[in-house]
């Protein structure tokens, strides 16, 4: 039997800012305004719980625009889980953070 | 502050927290932090400034978890890991002590390699009574069944190794107790070295030989799981019992409560390769 990973406040609205597509962290402390000293060792340690999982964006892309390539986070399906009970627990997070615009 | 001053205060926070960070994950959470600290410079200056205060609290993090991953990993029940925490409380009460002239005097004079001699006696006279009281050689699973020859040396050099170890450790151990008594009481402390060898040899091995006795007989594994068999009925007519296996299934340890004239010694059920796959690998 799998057991869900409980979040605690400030974990729990980091997932749902990385599920609503806002994948690195600079992005999460202007959505969320958690300092950095929060939400990095955070994403470490829900990586290494398995709630998200973290890929490099490509080469190419990055020197198009100029800039060093970017670590992407992606919320899991454990993540999704304990994401679903996280908003049992702390139901004013699913009105906070709102889905990412996506460039057309 | 100017731009140039800012970036090389940013490149050395960044140099200091990665010095943190173990070694195998530091390149790529450098070039992570380089890029989030790009892009915060290339937005706003003062952001990156903030976002930096972040490095050393992830650097830590990353630490943490490495360190967690590492004592996940350490096998506590193998006979590797508990030479290892024997050594090295030897390396350390020996260490200890040779930094101290005091210590390094008493023990390297023709009077600490008498006493240490004296130390070693008293400790292979303790081994019999030893092996009576905590009736180690009342253990069925050492005389031999299903045991290659390769398996039995290995027993006794483990056996041979934490005794050494241990004798080794604890004359230390009386010196260290017995040298601040020096300044206190003269030489005649040195005479305490004796009493202190007697009663530490005998804990040290009466436990050097329940550990032995704890381990499985073919690899040396501290035995895990402890149950009790029998309802306490039995305690009339039958005999209760305690059980503990190995976990790599080769066989489980049956330990009577008291002795019986049927059940005297404990018995080491050996099992055969049919039950390795309920155990784990």
């Amino acid at each position: 039997m799998s057991e869900t990973v409980r979040l605690s406040h400030s974990a729990a609205l980091m997932l749902k800012t990385l599920k609503e597509g806002h994948g690195y962290g600079f992005d999460i402390m202007n959505i969320t305004g958690l300092p950095s000293g929060t939400v990095y060792p955070a994403l470490r340690r829900m990586e290494n719980d398995g709630l998200i999982d973290g890929t490099w964006e490509s080469e190419q892309k990055a020197q198009k625009e100029d800039r060093p390539a970017r670590r992407y986070y992606k919320v899991t399906a454990a993540g999704k889980l304990a994401l679903v009970e996280a908003e049992k627990k702390y139901p004013l997070i699913a009105q906070f953070a709102r889905p990412k615009a996506v460039k057309a | 502050m100017s731009p140039h001053q800012q970036l090389r205060s940013l490149h050395r926070q960044l140099g200091r927290a990665a010095k943190v960070v173990p070694r195998i994950k530091r390149e790529t959470w450098q070039a992570e932090w380089v890029a989030e600290l790009s892009h915060a410079y290339a937005q706003d200056p003062a952001a990156a400034a903030e976002l930096a205060q972040g490095l050393v609290p992830d650097a830590i993090m990353m630490r943490r978890i490495h360190l967690q991953h590492r004592v996940e990993a350490i096998d506590w029940r193998s006979p590797e890991f508990c030479l290892r925490i024997l050594l090295g409380a030897f390396a350390a009460l020996a260490a200890g002590g040779l930094v101290q002239p005091h210590f390094r005097n008493a023990v390297f004079s023709s009077w600490g390699l008498i006493t240490f001699a004296w130390f070693f006696t008293l400790a292979i006279l303790t081994v019999p009574s030893t092996v009576v009281v905590s009736r180690f050689s009342a253990h069925d699973a050492y005389e031999g069944e299903a045991a290659s020859m390769r398996q039995r040396a290995g027993r006794w050099y483990f056996l041979g190794a934490k005794l050494l170890l241990l004798v080794m450790s604890v004359y230390l151990l009386a010196v260290h107790l017995t040298l601040p008594l020096v300044h206190l009481i003269g030489r005649s402390a040195n005479g305490l070295l004796i009493p202190c060898g007697l009663v530490f040899n005998v804990i040290v091995i009466g436990w050097a030989f329940n550990d032995q006795r704890e381990r499985c007989p073919t690899c040396m594994r501290l035995l895990r799981s402890p149950a009790r068999m029998g309802p306490p009925s039995w305690s009339l007519l039958d005999s209760n019992a305690t059980e503990e296996m190995c976990d790599r299934g080769h066989g489980l340890l049956h330990q009577p409560e008291w002795q019986t004239s049927w059940c005297q010694n404990a018995r080491w059920l050996q099992l055969d390769g049919t039950w390795r796959e309920l155990f784990r690998p």
